[in-house]
């Protein structure tokens, strides 16, 4: 009877990490056992409340680790790109002001020419905030940066439903680049990832298709060769790479759903996003799953 | 900065470990006699509260005994654990001493 009883109460304690069970599985078993008395199984309340016990060291487990995690140095690297990667989505009000400048003139209405500039100007400064080690500032800027952003545009002249999805990728960047700047370790990890030249690499890529999109080639043309660079930059063959590939596939794949031109294009335009989504879980799939061992906690047993 | 208040179950498992080292199971049944059976601790809050208990450094293991093939680790307090413990203790101190002095002067029971 004991033994069946102690193989279902060692079943529950799989919930705790395997760090934690390496130290204090026996003993809490030798407390559940003497406790149980003549059960043959755990009671309801017991096992509720050992799933929680783990569920809690889990995660003071995973607070602890994470600013040594791949996690957190692929958040760094979120926060250097958002910024760069930020500015095709700006490039159409840039657009429109060009015009009016190269005409020696200025927009009677501003805002109705270019309406998200506030929104712009506020991811400037949560941009220079961010490069500038303040993350927290950074992120309080970019928080509602990005709402206002969705906001503006779908109040703007272009109000309409197709407006809200076209913004939803910038949108989306934008919220990332806020979560990075609160929870990752500050841009210079992510360059000490990425290294100067891939950065290099990424900005001349943003630009060539910022000039793309001022030109007026088609967005798939003009931004076609960036997702390829990032990717590529990212270095996916680590564990922190495969991070911020998968991090970045969520507003990548955002943007490939706004690529359709036609009704025709709709089918491949999803059929495109759902792989890139997939190759999104992949990745996270290889960097999350279990069995690695949690990192022993810092404390030492006289 | 003020410290954050402590939970009850943290302060019944410092106040059980105050006058000697203790087991888990020992402590199980030290904060219910402490409590009049009004806490029990089940084996899951216990050592969720004795891992941040340990992390704060208001805990330490004293030693390890094997009784019929199990393992037991003994707690004690540290320093810090005393004193926060003692200060913790003053503070339940003061504020049931001002409820009951406020309920005598509004003429209620004591």
């Amino acid at each position: 009877v004991t033994g069946a009883l102690e193989r279902r109460y060692r079943r529950l304690l799989a919930c705790y990490p395997w760090a934690y069970r390496q130290e204090h599985e026996e003993e809490m078993l030798g407390v559940l056992l003497a406790g149980a008395g003549g059960r043959r199984r755990p009671g309801l309340r017991d096992s509720a409340d050992l799933i929680l016990g783990g569920v809690r060291i889990r995660a003071r487990y995973a607070a602890r680790s994470f600013p040594d995690s791949s996690l957190a140095a692929a958040l760094a690297v979120v926060l250097l790109l958002v910024p760069v990667l930020l500015l095709p989505g700006a490039a159409p009000g840039l657009h429109e002001i060009a015009w009016w400048l190269r005409h020696d003139r200025l927009p009677t209405n501003f805002l109705l020419t270019f309406p998200a500039a506030p929104v712009w100007s506020f991811w400037l400064v949560a941009a220079i905030l961010g490069l500038l080690g303040r993350r927290r500032a950074a992120a309080v800027v970019a928080v509602p940066a990005g709402l206002l952003l969705a906001l503006s545009l779908t109040l703007g002249p272009q109000n309409s439903l197709l407006a809200l999805e076209e913004v939803a990728p910038w949108v989306l960047l934008s919220l990332l680049g806020a979560v990075a700047g609160a929870a990752s370790p500050g841009a210079r990890r992510g360059l000490a990832h990425l290294g100067p030249a891939r950065y290099a690499a990424v900005v001349l890529a943003t630009v060539l298709a910022v000039g793309c999109q001022l030109q007026g080639f088609h967005r798939l043309t003009a931004l076609g060769l960036l997702p390829v660079v990032v990717l590529l930059a990212c270095r996916p063959g680590t564990p922190t790479g495969r991070w911020a590939v998968a991090l970045l596939a969520l507003p990548g794949t955002a943007y490939l759903i706004t690529l359709r031109d036609a009704r025709s294009d709709l089918a491949v335009s999803y059929g495109v996003a759902a792989v890139v989504a997939v190759v999104a879980a992949c990745l996270l799939w290889t960097v999350t799953r279990p069995g690695r061992p949690a990192p022993a906690a810092d404390r030492s047993t006289p | 900065m003020t410290e954050r208040r402590m939970q009850e179950p943290s302060f019944l498992i410092l106040t059980a470990l105050a006058a000697a080292p203790l087991h888990g199971y020992g402590i199980m049944a030290e904060v219910a006699s402490i409590s009049s059976g009004r806490v029990r601790l089940r084996a899951g809050t216990l050592y969720a509260a004795l891992d941040r208990l340990r992390t704060d450094g208001l805990i330490e293991v004293d030693r390890e005994d094997v009784v019929d093939t199990r393992l037991r680790r003994f707690y004690r307090l540290t320093p810090d654990g005393s004193r926060r413990l003692a200060a913790e203790a003053e503070l339940l101190r003061h504020n049931a001493d001002a409820a009951v002095r406020r309920l005598r002067l509004a003429g209620g029971t004591t």
